[in-house]
């Protein structure tokens, strides 16, 4: 069957990979063949990225490992366009896709998804790269294809599969005395094939406050581990059945300074993490191709935290989570300019915690139906519309429809658009948290389900004093929606030069906050979440890529972003909001431009990148300037050994404007530099070169790392060719 | 005709003399900052949690008029009275004065004159009790976002920060029924910014306000 999007030349490579493969290309015809930018997640089929209306990015594993990296957020940290944030307590790498929050990105591995947000956002340092082929992300909504959480972007690590039997095995060695070991092992027979994988991460984690008890980040070690056999039953039929297994054991001593009180705490966190995925796929006809998968997952920590003193328990939490999903995918070609994608399936969820109301299990369960039509009326136009029909059990009905175009003025000029509804169903958090903060003020913090019962019982006890809203108001939400655009053009500027632009706005009016509810007779006030807010997003991101020689690229990406409060911008635009001087505590009218946006979001993000890849001499070295504008923090404040996070506001508005304490910016400068001999290869880097950290902010980013790695493959043996 | 010109004159001249004897050049009412007025701060910390300890649920009393806290309050001697985020008037069920309160949203200099009408008055049950009694229906109402702050934040081992919002005028009729404005700066130690809840200690007010003694409206 031949691919009509396949035949559509691949004009320009987006980002920072393009200059690379090119290069590929140049020198070493083969190298290019194994690095075909086929990208499966936007479309759920495999298409070249050059078919593609949307915005997308493709890392490959020969850019990864010219960057040495060993983390999903080392690889995604470099990207234009993508901000990995702090995240609760500033601790954890999260992801922000145009301005948007991490809980609002699907985090897949070979399309399945990852769980374990247990505050919102997936720790993106829990995957290992050291099994991957490639890392795709697909920007704006993709929920017309994945449903909940695709609202800002997909990303799909795509595991290596084996073509040839391999053995191959790496270690990484490095400051704060961290480990990366790994193997991978391929075995090919004519019917079957087999992949198995291990990695073993360690390190003493690091101290960025010496003058603090305790680490900034304290050690951990975490073990992967994989394997997936796929056999082909016969020419039309492959079962597949794979597996993946993570666990992390982390110890934790800190002081806690309150009001010139140091409070010596120790304690520990385990995660477990495993899923196992069957895939049986069958091609009915030439023109009819059915799979279907069964995939289930589990995660769950463990954590406490104890006094020195008295070995008395401070804090202590559980949470466990089940996923499983049957879905049914089939894509039936009508014509070769006509391809139909089509899919049902059904998701079964579950989660228990301390932290959510009663010790009982709660659970979602959603049936979906999705289709999608690809249609190439005349050659230069690709037409891609799609919808998805989502029940759930507590949100009712949702839909999900996506239109991209692209259109090809002459092989030097692409443009590209697409329109689409994201949207995410609240989160267990968001329905059953049950959070009492007895330190301080004292206040309750209840999910949206169980507000109004916890609400009754406290009326019963005579415990309310007052309410703040409407009672009614309480207890139901809506998932959040977004509408986005995004509009982009690709342009090969002379045989050497490509330039790729996408403007992108997103609009969220119905999303989730948290606000008062009621009051207690102990003057204590009581939080429920609700679909409050109005938020928007929008901006530019580009990529320059420049080719020069055969050996070397340089590339510049650039975004800038806004991203605001739709009623604080409406409110000062009235002249009803207000900022107070810290130092002279006068009280001011804050002017439009003045008013910064949210929280954690830079203006400016950028990066500049140069590769070097010799193949016949087997040289290869990179020099990456990754830079983040300032940006501010808001009101979560947690602790970073023991001292305050404050907020960025310090003029009483409780919003970011001009005048408060941003966080500032800063670049990384990060060198690698390798030499492959034969199946060896050996490779030293330097991330952080300049040694910038912000210890109070920006705790999740460590000091000057160096390294050592040596990779080598034990044997490698072509059997299919 | 000339009579009638003369007679003009002497009258025009009488309502200038008169005017000016009734109507003196007003006294400049000046903004005061009054700094730290504890509003029954902790007494101790939690050596294990450090959560604030020994509070004694007493108020303090503070009056325009003199600019200072009041050691005895009774009748009609204060015209504000402090505890926590609590602030009650001497009107109402709180007090046997005149004193009311409206919140407006604006900056302090710029409110030249009192309303003269839409003042509340305090309608609690829980009124001066030392007891922590709840105070709702107040003229000064408490909870976040209701009127002169909002509480954000606030973690098993950081306590949530009351942010004093800017742009909050309290106007306000004393005990003795006189006008004043009031803006609160402040709900910490020395009015730090930003504030550090592990550090900074709370109850304690820092807020600036013009009090008219002569009874009229003007507040600038």
């Amino acid at each position: 069957m031949k691919n009509i999007f396949g035949q559509i030349k691949v004009l320009l490579i987006v980002g920072s990979v393009a200059p690379f493969i090119a290069m590929a290309q140049g020198t070493d015809t083969l190298h290019f063949q194994q690095l075909e930018e086929v990208i499966i997640t936007a479309t759920r089929n495999e298409r070249t990225m050059g078919s593609l209306p949307m915005p997308v990015t493709l890392v490959q594993t020969p850019m990864i490992k010219t960057m040495g990296s060993v983390r999903l957020n080392d690889v995604l940290t470099e990207q234009t366009g993508l901000v990995v944030v702090p995240q609760i307590n500033g601790q954890g790498n999260g992801i922000q896709i145009q301005g948007l929050n991490p809980d609002y990105t699907l985090i897949l591995v070979d399309g399945e998804p990852i769980i374990g947000r247990y505050t919102g956002t997936l720790e993106l340092s829990r995957l290992t790269v050291g099994n991957i082929k490639q890392v795709e992300i697909v920007k704006g909504p993709s929920s017309s294809l994945y449903g909940s959480e695709a609202l800002a972007g997909v990303i799909n690590i795509i595991t290596e599969k084996p073509s040839t039997n391999t053995a191959k095995f790496s270690m990484r060695y490095g400051t704060n005395n961290t480990l990366d070991l790994n193997t991978t092992g391929g075995f090919v027979g004519s019917k079957w094939n087999v992949s198995v994988f291990a990695n073993r991460y360690s390190t003493d984690g690091y101290d960025l406050s010496p003058q603090n008890y305790g680490k900034t980040v304290s050690p951990f070690l975490n073990y992967t581990l994989g394997s997936r056999v796929e056999y082909k039953l016969n020419n039309q039929t492959i079962l597949s059945i794979g597996g993946r297994y993570f666990g992390e054991n982390q110890d934790y001593s800190f002081d806690v300074n309150n009001k010139g009180n140091s409070i010596r705490t120790y304690g520990a966190g385990k995660i477990t993490d495993w899923n196992l995925n069957t895939m049986l796929s069958h091609r009915i006809s030439n023109r009819f191709k059915l799979t279907g998968r069964f995939y289930v997952t589990n995660y769950e920590t463990d954590s406490y935290f104890k006094l020195e003193r008295n070995d008395s328990l401070t804090k202590q939490d559980n949470y466990r989570q089940w996923f499983k999903r049957f879905e049914l995918v089939g894509d039936y070609q009508f014509a070769p300019n006509h391809i139909t994608t089509f899919g049902t399936g059904l998701i079964d969820e579950s989660v228990v915690t301390n932290r959510y109301f009663g010790l009982t299990e709660r659970t979602l369960q959603t049936k979906y139906l999705f289709i999608q039509h690809e249609w190439n009326p005349i050659s230069p136009l690709i037409v891609i519309g799609g919808i998805r029909y989502d029940n759930n059990s507590k949100f009712g009905d949702q839909f999900s429809p996506k239109l991209s175009v692209q259109y090809e003025v002459s092989s030097k000029l692409v443009f590209k658009s697409s329109f689409g509804v994201g949207f995410k169903t609240p989160d267990f958090r968001q329905l059953y948290y049950n959070f009492y903060n007895a330190a301080g003020g004292g206040y309750n913090l209840w999910g949206s389900e169980i507000a109004n019962e916890r609400i009754s019982e406290f009326q019963k006890l005579g415990l309310i004093q007052s309410y703040s809203v409407d009672l009614s108001t309480i207890g139901t939400l809506e998932p959040e929606r977004s509408l986005s655009i995004n509009i982009g053009a690709k342009a090969k500027l002379s045989s050497f030069l490509s330039w790729d632009v996408n403007l992108f706005r997103n609009n969220i009016d119905n999303l989730i906050d948290y606000l008062p509810i009621a009051l207690t007779t102990s003057r204590e006030t009581i939080y429920s979440f609700r679909n409050i807010k109005k938020v928007f997003t929008q901006g530019i991101e580009t990529d320059l890529g420049c080719r020069l020689g055969s050996n070397f690229s340089v590339s510049i990406g650039y975004q800038l972003l806004f991203a605001k409060d739709q009623a604080v911008v409406d409110k000062v635009d009235r002249g009803d909001e207000y900022w107070r001087d810290p130092i002279t505590l006068q009280t001011q009218r804050l002017k439009s431009n003045e008013y910064f946006g949210l929280y954690n979001r830079s203006r400016h993000t950028g990066n500049f990148k140069v590769f070097y890849k010799n193949a016949k001499s087997g040289w290869e070295g990179s020099v990456r300037v990754i830079y983040r504008g300032k940006f501010g923090v808001g009101d979560v404040q947690g602790n970073i050994q023991g001292e305050i996070i404050p907020a960025s506001d310090q003029n009483d508005n409780l919003i970011l404007d001009e005048y408060d304490n941003f966080v500032p910016g800063y670049a990384l400068v990060n060198l690698s530099l390798a030499k492959s001999i034969q199946s060896l290869r050996l490779q030293i880097g330097v991330d952080n070169l300049l040694d910038y950290t912000n210890p109070i902010f920006i705790p999740n980013l460590p000091g000057r790392l160096i390294y050592g790695s040596v990779s080598f493959s034990l044997f490698e043996k072509s059997k299919n060719q | 005709m000339k009579c009638v010109l003369s007679i003009v004159c002497l009258f025009y001249f009488s309502m200038f003399i008169s005017c000016s004897k009734s109507d003196p050049a007003p006294t400049p009412v000046t903004a005061i900052r009054f700094s730290n007025l504890p509003a029954d701060p902790a007494t101790s910390f939690d050596p294990n949690t450090g959560a604030p300890t020994g509070f004694t649920n007493k108020f303090t009393f503070f009056s325009f008029a003199t600019g200072a806290v009041v050691d005895s309050p009774s009748g009609t001697n204060w015209d504000l009275a402090f505890r926590a985020t609590t602030i009650l008037v001497n009107g109402g069920t709180s007090g046997a004065g005149k004193g009311a309160a409206q919140i407006l949203t604006g900056i302090f200099d710029d409110v030249a004159n009192a309303p003269t009408d839409g003042y509340k008055q305090d309608n609690d049950a829980g009124g001066l009790s030392p007891a922590a009694a709840p105070n709702t229906n107040l003229a000064i109402p408490t909870g976040s976002g209701n009127a002169w702050y909002v509480a954000t934040g606030g973690g098993p081992s950081s306590p949530s920060v009351i942010t004093a919002t800017a742009g909050k005028v309290i106007v306000l009729k004393t005990a003795d029924g006189k006008y004043a404005k009031m803006e609160i700066l402040s709900y910490y130690k020395d009015a730090p910014a930003p504030v550090n809840p592990l550090r900074d200690i709370a109850r304690y007010y820092t807020f600036q306000y013009v009090y008219q003694p002569d009874g009229s409206t003007r507040l600038k």
